[in-house]
């Protein structure tokens, strides 16, 4: 059908991207936005979809990226490492993240606060230093295979979310999310669906981890512990719009480009300026950049219905 | 022995100014289910307006309260009205969503208009009497600590027959239970949301005044929010006493954590506890259960 | 059939949003090079380390000015003189921000060196970047130690180690008179690499020199109470202490050992009170801290004056001008005789040219090593009567090093 061609073409093109342009810059956008897509799609899953607001998601993202190190820089290959990243990412949540589900809301949030908190001062205790990338490999260091690696997990990250979004599975998470006592009513075990989706939602961190790690040349091991690691997916899931598909890309885009724009033009400001684009784009446009393009579909339909439909339920 | 005593001492001194930070958050948030992120920005530039204050005037800390309290009453007042007041009208998820992003913009705000004003160099107030110490059976006790303790105390129970004795307290409790309920009684409750919010942002004057005797920097806007969210759950929603108590078992933990697993790992010790505490109350220590 | 659309609505919209940020942000790529020296520095300007991004920058600038105003720098290549453009980015003290945008001025701006930010944190990142772009790298604030033995060829760094400072720290103690000389150190460990690489050298050097380690204790970053640390400092009879805390922690530590009347006679820290607003913010107890001494305004080193007076001019409230100012002009001047000997902007030459550099700068004279580490001279500052003059070493020394009183003494 047509959309399996456009997506095809998409995906055509973005591999292509590396053979026609040259300036590395260009690539390290385009992998900062991947790497990004991937953290938010990660938090929008158990956030987003099952409406479980984590604030914690840095301790998965940061245990990715070290597991993934210690396996790349003792030979294996990347992807396997990844691999092992993601799995990591997970078992740590078995540990830590199930267990949290005792606490609900905002206690849910702050209590996932705590544990990215936990995570980074033990980590710098442990790692103080810093991680080097092998010297043969920092000589050939390319940007082309971190390029092919963060479109491969935006790719699995998107559409992981979409599947859930047609699934019964996402079904269950979106009832949990709107109301989980009655969907315990109507005999749904939240825990067990709970489970599920932060399980889905550590892998795919644990994914972003491995990217980022392997896109770093060398970093402080504390680094992708750094709280800001949870923030600004949350930022960008609910400024994009949670619980869909598009969202995140939409949100990670911007962000990146954003910070960038300002970064490169306003100096010392640049912050600042930011700080202040995006408290306004949140009065103006409350529904997130969703709202925006639902926006802009009713002014095209003038007249139709006014409820249209995204890529959520 | 009186190794125990000093460090435990120090813990709750710590202690009092963590409810401190905390209790503006928590008074927002139990009437309007604002989480105002920005209250450690507030704080922070509570901070920065006392020093200032200090080099130009020198006066005193402590008696500068009674102008940077009032101060930032105003400004809380200006703040709401200009950003949160329009998301009033939103449904519980959207207004918690999109109160939490403002206030995160008005964190990255502040630390960087405070950088762009005043450099991001560490400050601290040095008056006569810091580092001066009441002994007290071999324990050493900073003025400046029992300061804050007595300030701990004082607004508590000030904040408490604000809360229990004036009609406007009455008003700001119903809000905080029910709003439908509260304009049934012919509350209004955008106007008693504003008062609260600005309530809540004078109350960071206070902390905000102890930490500029401390040592500060435009960065610890983001610490100090951590630290409030952390008591605020702690305590559970619901109570103004328990946000003190939250506060001074914290401090309390953390000291008590530095014989257990060393000064490196203070913090953690005391989060760890944090969440164990949670587990076995997860609504906190003084919360109602949902 | 509805959500199929919107999600062909939805890629699409993306995909003329990116397009339209890329232009946007290719359209300020695209501008074409006036004929000048580019370099790039990506410094922290906010975040947590903008305290002294702000005077690694201030130094630069100044540099670049003196440099610009006698006509630039010669390259015998083009036979004429050419003005430095440096182009600043910040990297809001985010190490992964620092390469990114290290990488743009390399790939796009075409830099043909670059200039460090402030940090060992920040640094450490840069070096790796400019090491696997093939890009000369010089910078300052930069003491840990672990990069300098991964072969790295395109890094020089102006600066003091781990080890000069800690040398220096047993120097400065044997020129105590016998009689006055404390003997028993206290030493706090900071939990990052460049702490636990001063500590090693700490230990491995306190015997052979003649001093024992009477506490050895450990913090971290995040740590804001000190008390029982102070407490075994004082109970062991520690009567010198070194330590690297972070400038809160620099301030937070002397209230502390004020309010539990711990005074040992030399307090050693680097880093805190060596930027420009301790005083001020410390007040007397300020006084009798020691701390970096790399460069100092009264420092009689040729052009240092003028160096003091521009930035006093652009800074007339600054009680006390930050070690980094002194050390990031020192490291621009290095670069430009690089640039001037090697007579051409190819960056080989220029890597090849920099690290047999010998020079004097404001901040005294320099020689590099193989590793890009460079000899230098040393020395300290002490807060005395409100103002932090250098004391260490004497041939730069304009006050000597006071042992301090007990509190209620002072």
């Amino acid at each position: 059908m047509k959309h399996i061609l456009l997506l095809a073409g998409i995906v055509i093109g973005l591999a292509l991207v590396p053979l026609v342009i040259t300036k590395a810059y260009i690539l390290n956008l385009i992998i900062l936005i991947s790497l990004y897509t991937v953290l938010s799609h990660s938090w929008n899953i158990l956030g987003g979809l099952t409406g479980q607001i984590s604030l914690g998601h840095s301790t998965f993202f940061g245990i990715g990226a070290l597991v993934f190190r210690y396996l790349w820089v003792m030979g294996a290959p990347s992807y396997l490492a990844l691999c092992g990243g993601s799995i990591s990412s997970l078992l740590l949540a078995s540990a830590i993240g199930f267990p949290a589900f005792k606490l609900k809301g905002h206690y849910f949030a702050i209590g996932t606060l705590a544990l990215s908190m936990i995570a980074i001062i033990t980590v710098q205790n442990l790692f103080p230093g810093v991680s080097f990338s092998p010297p043969q490999y920092l000589s050939k260091y390319s940007l082309v295979p971190i390029y092919y690696m963060a479109v491969t997990v935006s790719i699995i990250a998107i559409g992981l979310v979409y599947a859930l979004t047609r699934s019964k599975l996402g079904l269950a998470f979106i009832s949990i999310r709107e109301d989980e006592d009655a969907a315990e009513a109507i005999g749904i075990n939240t825990f067990k669906y709970k489970v599920i989706s932060m399980s889905l939602s550590t892998l795919i961190a644990g994914l972003g981890g491995g990217l980022f790690s392997f896109y770093v040349a060398s970093y402080y091991y504390y680094v992708p512990f750094e709280l800001g690691w949870s923030f600004d997916p949350v930022l960008i899931a609910f400024i994009g719009g949670p619980g869909t598909v598009i969202g995140p890309l939409i949100g990670s885009v911007c962000f990146v480009l954003l910070k960038e724009l300002f970064a490169i033009n306003l100096g010392q400001m640049n912050v600042l300026i930011f700080g202040i684009v995006f408290i306004l784009t949140i009065l103006f446009l409350p529904e997130g950049l969703i709202g925006l393009m639902k926006r802009l579909q009713k002014a095209k339909r003038f007249g139709l219905s006014g409820r249209l439909r995204d890529g959520s339920i | 022995m009186l190794h125990v005593a000093q460090i435990l001492s120090y813990g709750i001194l710590n202690g009092a100014l963590y409810g401190l930070v905390a209790l503006g958050l928590s008074l927002v948030f139990g009437v309007m289910n604002y989480l105002m992120v920005a209250h450690g920005g507030l704080i922070m530039l509570a901070s920065y307006t006392t020093f200032w204050a200090f080099f130009y005037t020198r006066i005193d800390p402590f008696l500068f309260i009674v102008v940077v309290t009032p101060l930032f009453f105003v400004i809380g007042w200006i703040l709401f009205k200009i950003l949160f007041q329009s998301l009033m009208k939103f449904p519980e998820g959207e207004k918690i969503k999109n109160s939490l992003l403002i206030s995160f913009g008005l964190l990255l705000i502040f630390s960087n208009l405070a950088i762009l004003f005043w450099t991001a160099d560490e400050r601290a107030v040095t008056t006569v009497y810091t580092g001066k110490v009441v002994q007290v059976l071999g324990v050493r006790l900073p003025y400046i600590g029992l300061g804050g303790v007595a300030l701990a105390i004082i607004v508590i129970i000030a904040l408490h027959l604000f809360l229990t004795r004036t009609y406007f307290g009455k008003a700001i409790r119903a809000v905080s239970l029910d709003h439908e309920a509260a304009t049934l009684m012919g509350i209004n409750v955008n106007r008693v949301c504003l008062v609260a919010f600005s309530i809540g942002s004078a109350l960071a004057g206070i902390p905000g005044v102890l930490t500029s005797l401390n040592a500060f920097n435009p960065a610890i806007s983001f610490d100090l929010t951590n630290k409030a969210l952390i008591v605020l759950i702690l305590a559970g929603f619901g109570s103004i006493k328990g946000v003190l108590i939250g506060g001074l078992l914290l401090g309390a933990i953390e000291a008590g954590g530095v014989y257990l697993v060393g000064t490196p790992y203070r913090e953690v010790f005391g989060l760890i506890l944090f969440v164990l505490i949670l587990m076995f109350r997860p609504q906190g220590l003084a919360g109602k259960k949902a | 059939m509805e959500k199929k659309k919107w999600l062909k609505k939805g890629l699409l919209v993306t995909g003329v949003l990116v397009f339209m940020m890329l232009t946007a942000v290719s359209h300020v790529l695209a501008a074409p090079a006036p004929p000048t020296i580019k370099l790039g520095a990506v410094i922290a300007l906010t975040g947590a380390m903008a305290a002294g991004g702000k005077d690694v920058r201030a130094g630069y600038e100044i540099a670049v000015k003196h440099i610009n105003d006698a006509g630039g720098v010669f390259v015998k290549e083009y036979n004429k003189k050419l003005p430095i453009e440096l182009i600043i980015l910040d990297d809001e003290s985010d190490s992964v921000k620092t390469t990114t945008r290290l990488d743009k001025l390399y790939s796009v701006d075409n830099v043909v060196a670059f200039l460090g930010g402030f940090s060992s944190d920040l640094n450490v990142v840069g070096m790796a970047t400019a090491e696997k772009n093939k890009v000369p790298w010089i910078g300052v604030t930069v003491a840990a130690e672990a990069p300098f033995k991964k072969g790295f060829k395109y890094i020089f760094v102006p600066f003091s180690l781990a080890h000069d400072q800690v040398t220096t720290f047993y120097d400065l103690l044997d020129s105590i008179p016998q009689d006055q000389r404390p003997r028993k150190l206290g030493h706090m460990e900071l939990q990052v690499d460049w702490g636990k690489e001063c500590g090693e050298y700490i230990r491995e050097m306190a015997k052979k020199r003649g001093y024992t380690i009477v506490a050895d204790l450990k913090y971290a970053p995040p740590t804001r109470d000190f008390s029982s640390l102070i407490m075994d400092l004082r109970s062991a009879g520690a009567d010198a202490v070194f330590s690297v805390p972070t400038p809160p922690q620099s301030i937070v530590i002397v209230k502390q050992m004020k309010e539990l009347n711990y005074a040992p006679k030399m307090t050693l820290f680097i880093r805190g009170p060596d930027l420009s607003t301790y005083g001020d913010a410390m007040g007397k107890d300020a006084n009798y801290i020691v701390s970096d001494g790399n460069w100092d305004e009264t420092m009689r080193y040729p052009g240092n004056d003028r160096v003091v007076k521009d930035y006093r001019a652009k800074n007339p409230d600054v009680t006390s001008i930050g070690i980094p100012v002194g050390c990031a002009y020192g490291a621009m001047q290095i670069l430009s005789k690089a640039i001037e000997t090697a007579g051409t902007l190819d960056r080989e030459k220029l890597r090849s040219t920099i690290g047999k550099v010998e020079m004097m700068t404001v901040r005294g004279p320099i020689k590099f090593r193989e590793n890009g580490s460079a000899i230098i001279k040393y020395g300290f500052r002490q807060w005395q009567d409100g103002k932090n003059i250098q004391i260490w070493p004497k041939e730069v020394a304009v006050g000597e090093l006071r042992l301090a009183p007990p509190w209620d003494k002072r």
